[in-house]
């Protein structure tokens, strides 16, 4: 990529409403990520109905500030109460408590800033050169191939990213299956609609997700737990929360690299996303360090290697779903509907079409990173402030929202119905240890895995074999059938040297 | 609410039959041979499977709880009424909402469910009329999305 393209691409990003939006959607990000019970990823279904009034680059720069935001803000009521804000701070929550405990809760929340920032650009840098490469490869690619890669993304998040594969399947089906509802494309025959004219449409998908992943999330912190979390203790406030952070830079450099790289590269497979890097990097950086003893105890490498990690995921999952229109989580599972629905379809072709659009909406994920840093010092300053809002003022008001942003995509009190559809199915999955994200990549991912299908079916002439006849799609292929097949298995396993144990106790 | 493995694998299969039987009844187009009941076909076969394996876990850990286990919900009253506030809310939202307009609907839905959670009156009363005002006017006036005014028709 030359100058050519990346100085049209800056003067996209940096104007005056692309900085106003992202900051707005930091400050908001900031907000949803350090409510306990409230996510990411339902920051980003919330913000949706807005974004699609904007132009490309400020809709993918608001979704991108959010959530970065959001999952840096994370961490603040881990610090500060032990409880994740979101569920990518869930893998280190007990080390930044343990930090607290020991008077260094600024220094906990300061680290949790910087290196979520730094991860975070190293992941936009990663995506910034490796995207355009992965793309040029990608042009050759023939429907086999965006099929396998297709089932690769969401068999991976389906059953790689779940501890019950029946259930992760089987909400991936669900997500499939609604993807088909309505007309169909190629033949034009409704499909599911029961006679229902709105439905000839299809499901709309923001609606369902603002039911599956904030209505839903809502109903489950009001009907159980009904306890308001503790207001945490007047902190010292001092002159600079980032006091000490660069120090932590020159003692473990290794841990910032390594967690980066590592979330960067975990992030980057398709199906994964960043919460999964969070776990690994943590659980690498206590196997890797000199004093592994010290973890658990407030020690701040894991926290460093792990913070790092799950921003520079969060901005690598966008390769996958940049370069081949395959989200890598349900955050850019939404984003590629989004892009889908401003006529920019995400995949190889989109690189060669219009680079600068695509270069500029990745850079919008640094200028988002950056600015962590300084509304993450307000963050810090003001955390206290933002936990003590009482839960009776923000529930209520997050429903009103649900409510007017489900009406405003199609302008139809029908899709308020189908975001509370959408939220009782996801409570009733989710209590039922059903994963919700699967859905989503489901629902977005169906057209395109079905379209890919029908048309490499009908070139191979309904011969399966076909589906391997060149080069990569067979590797795709032979690593699909290894995802499917590895958990099927280890379960059958498991379950065949727990009858033997049981066997030998009786 | 957690329902027992073995009421939900049958239950999720017998979906999954429903599902398939329908997908017959999509009409193919001539000429074809991949038509558009392919795909929910297969999606369905897949389904039965999944709930066939739902059932066979529960069968091996059959006897471990109630059949339907509410216990997650006991002694949270308080947090019921609101679930079923915010619920039937919507759903009545859905059915008035073009005769009263949504800032009523969303004074009417938002406020008793502040104070139900125990917001204090003083608080919640400003908060959500600014909250509804400031959904509808922004999404109203700056995104041109026609919500309904219903009596208030001064808000434009």
């Amino acid at each position: 990529m030359g100058l050519d393209v990346l100085i049209p691409a800056l003067s996209l990003v940096l104007q005056p409403q692309v900085l106003v939006v992202v900051l707005l959607a930091t400050i908001y990000g900031l907000f949803i990520g350090a409510i306990p019970g409230l996510s990411a990823t339902m920051a980003t279904a919330l913000l949706i109905p807005l974004t699609v009034y904007m132009d490309p680059v400020p809709a993918i720069a608001a979704i991108v500030a959010t959530t970065a935001m959001a999952i840096t803000a994370g961490d603040i009521p881990g610090v500060l109460l032990r409880i994740p804000g979101t569920p990518a701070s869930a893998a280190y929550v007990e080390e930044a408590y343990a930090l607290n405990l020991k008077g260094k809760a600024q220094l906990a929340m300061g680290i949790g800033i910087v290196f979520s920032a730094a991860g975070g650009l190293v992941g936009a840098i990663i995506l910034l050169v490796g995207a355009p490469i992965l793309a040029r490869a990608a042009l050759n690619f023939s429907s086999f191939e965006f099929f396998w890669l297709a089932l690769l993304g969401l068999l991976t998040s389906a059953l790689v990213s779940t501890n019950a594969p029946a259930r992760g399947l089987f909400s991936l089906c669900l997500g499939l299956l609604i993807s088909t509802v309505g007309l169909d494309v190629t033949s034009g025959q409704p499909r599911f609609t029961f006679g229902v004219i709105d439905l000839y449409g299809g499901v709309s998908f923001i609606p369902t997700m603002i039911g599956m992943f904030a209505f839903a999330e809502l109903l489950r912190g009001l009907s159980s737990a009904g306890t308001t979390p503790p207001v945490p203790e007047r902190q010292k406030l001092w002159s600079n929360p980032f006091a000490g952070v660069g120090r932590m830079f020159r003692t473990y450099p290794w841990s910032f690299v390594r967690g980066s790289g590592l979330g960067a590269a975990i992030g980057a497979l398709p199906g994964v996303g960043g919460d999964l890097a969070a776990w690994i990097a943590y659980g690498m950086s206590k196997r890797l360090s000199k004093t592994p003893e010290k973890f658990g105890t407030g020690h701040e490498e894991g926290l460093i290697e792990a913070s790092s990690s799950n921003n520079a995921g969060l901005s690598s999952a966008w390769v996958p779903a940049l370069v081949f229109g395959i989200p890598g989580d349900a955050v850019t599972a939404i984003a590629i509907g989004v892009l889908f629905m401003k006529g920019l379809n995400p995949g190889p072709q989109l690189f060669v079409d219009n680079p600068t659009m695509l270069t500029a909406v990745i850079l919008t994920f640094a200028l988002a990173n950056l600015l962590l840093i300084p509304i993450g010092f307000f963050a810090i300053k003001g955390a206290r402030h933002v936990l003590a809002v009482p839960r009776g003022l923000i529930v209520p008001t997050i429903l009103v929202f649900c409510v007017v942003g489900s009406f405003a995509i199609n302008n139809t009190v029908f899709d308020v119905g189908v975001m509370l559809a959408a939220g009782l199915v996801a409570y009733l999955m989710e209590s039922n240890r059903f994963p919700i994200a699967p859905v989503i990549l489901g629902l977005v991912l169906g057209p395109i895995l079905e379209r890919n299908f029908i048309m490499s079916m009908q070139i191979a002439d309904g011969n399966l074999l076909g589906f391997f006849g060149r080069p990569v799609s067979a590797v795709l292929g032979v690593i699909v059938c290894a995802v499917v097949l590895i958990p099927l298995i280890r379960s059958v396993l498991r379950t065949r040297s727990r009858s033997t144990a049981d066997i030998g106790a009786s | 609410m957690r329902i027992d493995d073995r009421i939900l694998g049958v239950g999720l299969a017998l979906l999954a039959l429903f599902i398939i039987q329908q997908a017959q009844t999509i009409p193919s187009v001539p000429g074809t041979t991949f038509g558009p009941s392919l795909m929910p076909t297969l999606i369905g076969l897949v389904m039965v499977a999944c709930g066939l394996a739902v059932f066979l876990g529960g069968v091996r850990s059959a006897g471990a709880g109630p059949l339907i286990d509410v216990s997650v919900w006991r002694g949270q009253t308080r947090g019921l009424v609101c679930a079923a506030w915010a619920i039937l809310g919507v759903i009545v939202g859905i059915a008035v909402m073009p005769w009263i307009g949504f800032p009523l609907f969303g004074l009417i839905y938002a406020l008793p469910l502040m104070l139900l959670m125990g917001a204090r009156p003083i608080a919640a009363l400003p908060v959500a009329v600014v909250v509804v005002l400031c959904a509808y006017l922004v999404f109203k006036r700056l995104l041109y999305v026609p919500l309904p005014a219903g009596p208030l028709t001064f808000l434009g």
